[in-house]
């Protein structure tokens, strides 16, 4: 599996000039990683087709073409396949290290997704029920992650010796981790007879329906912050 | 006065300091000799030699002023309480909970309210990221109301004390 991503990887960078690559938020002048090895002149590859003929739409790449880039990793690959939510998502999933067993899982769990959703299609009546129902698993994990987005967070903060859960808002990126945290924590919380791509499956499904343990996980802990909104006032900005 | 001997050795030892005093008087050799002892410390004698004459122990004298920093106002101000105690859309969080709890915890009928408090959280975060910057440069704006300490020293060393 891992050479036939190489394959496409290979295949797909030399057509599109990856090397002219080029970070997202280039032009911004961020923070420094402190133990990079490269010089801050460096920029990040970007790998993804869409954004590199946005790049050369836009005109920004002429600028770029004797900028200095990092290598690419190597799960940066230009594949029609490659989602990087899927890729994170895998990489939550797995552990110490066992990409392999962690990809196979998530594309087990699409399968079962896939499934589920054709056979409700088939045994649909009419034909406006069949286009209503949703195959593609892609589409229902989105869903299911953008479901289970939490919009605020606790966090304790000590005041005179006490420590309150004080509400406080969430940037975008935590709270997509927080989404697919609950996600792989639902998946993993099921009887021993049961595997984890099947309940991972039925989880993103319910999910994607707006119901099930994620979005019950969601809406307990918007009823907490609720209910600590009086401490509200003590959050430093 | 029923007092042993220690006491009346401490009294003479007292009055070569007033004589010290006399001679040199700055604050701080004035602190260094000094006995703070409520025993030994009689203002009395240290004012005009003399014994109280109610009989009663002579008041304690006043903490001796020591002048150890000049007395001027620096050119500089430390950073050190800078953070700023704000605490923005606190409101738009309380009417996304009043909506959160009419529509019980139902996002989709709240997604007004969820999409203000968002975009003013956002708002925050890239006025709070700008704001940084310039302090960290020490860029002037005008009619700015706080001044982040480098700001202020940047003013308060173009516009000196005069000496």
């Amino acid at each position: 599996m891992a050479t036939g991503v190489r394959v496409l990887f290979n295949d797909f960078r030399v057509p599109l000039r990856s090397w002219l690559t080029v970070n997202s938020a280039w032009g911004q002048v961020t923070g420094r990683a402190r133990y990079s090895q490269y010089p801050p002149a460096y920029i990040k590859p970007v790998y993804l087709p869409a954004k590199l003929e946005e790049l050369e739409r836009s005109g920004d790449a002429k600028q770029l073409e004797y900028t200095p880039v990092r290598a690419a990793y190597n799960t940066h690959t230009s594949s029609v396949f490659h989602d990087p939510l899927v890729r994170k998502f895998t990489n939550h999933i797995m552990k110490t290290g066992n990409k392999c067993l962690a990809r196979e899982l998530v594309e087990k769990a699409f399968q079962e997704v896939k499934r589920v959703q054709l056979q409700k299609r088939n045994t649909a009546e009419t034909e406006e029920e069949k286009e209503a129902i949703v195959c593609d698993p892609l589409k229902i994990f989105k869903q299911a992650v953008e479901n289970g987005r939490p919009v605020l967070q606790l966090v304790p903060i000590k005041r005179g010796g006490v420590k309150y859960q004080v509400p406080v808002p969430i940037t975008d990126h935590r709270s997509y981790f927080i989404s697919m945290r609950w996600l792989k924590e639902a998946g993993r919380e099921k009887e021993r007879t049961i595997h984890f791509p099947e309940k991972l499956a039925r989880e993103l499904l319910a999910a994607a329906r707006n119901e099930g343990r994620v979005v019950k996980k969601k809406q307990d802990l918007h009823r907490q912050c609720e209910a600590n909104r009086a401490y509200a006032h003590y959050r430093w900005s | 006065m029923t007092q042993g001997g220690r006491g009346r050795i401490s009294i003479t030892q007292q009055h070569s300091i007033t004589q010290q005093q006399a001679r040199r008087s700055t604050p701080h050799q004035l602190s260094t000799t000094m006995r703070l002892t409520p025993l030994n410390l009689r203002s009395m004698y240290l004012v005009n030699n003399q014994r109280p004459k109610n009989g009663r122990r002579a008041t304690r004298v006043p903490f001796p002023f020591n002048g150890c920093l000049p007395l001027k106002l620096r050119d500089s101000v430390s950073g050190k309480s800078e953070k700023l105690q704000s605490n923005p859309c606190v409101q738009e969080m309380f009417v996304m909970f009043s909506c959160f709890k009419k529509n019980d915890f139902d996002q989709a009928l709240c997604s007004k309210e969820i999409q203000t408090f968002e975009a003013c959280h956002l708002n925050h975060l890239t006025n709070e990221k700008r704001k940084k910057e310039q302090e960290r440069r020490g860029v002037m704006v005008p009619g700015e109301k706080r001044l982040a300490h480098k700001q202020l020293n940047h003013l308060l060393g173009r516009y000196k004390q005069p000496v």
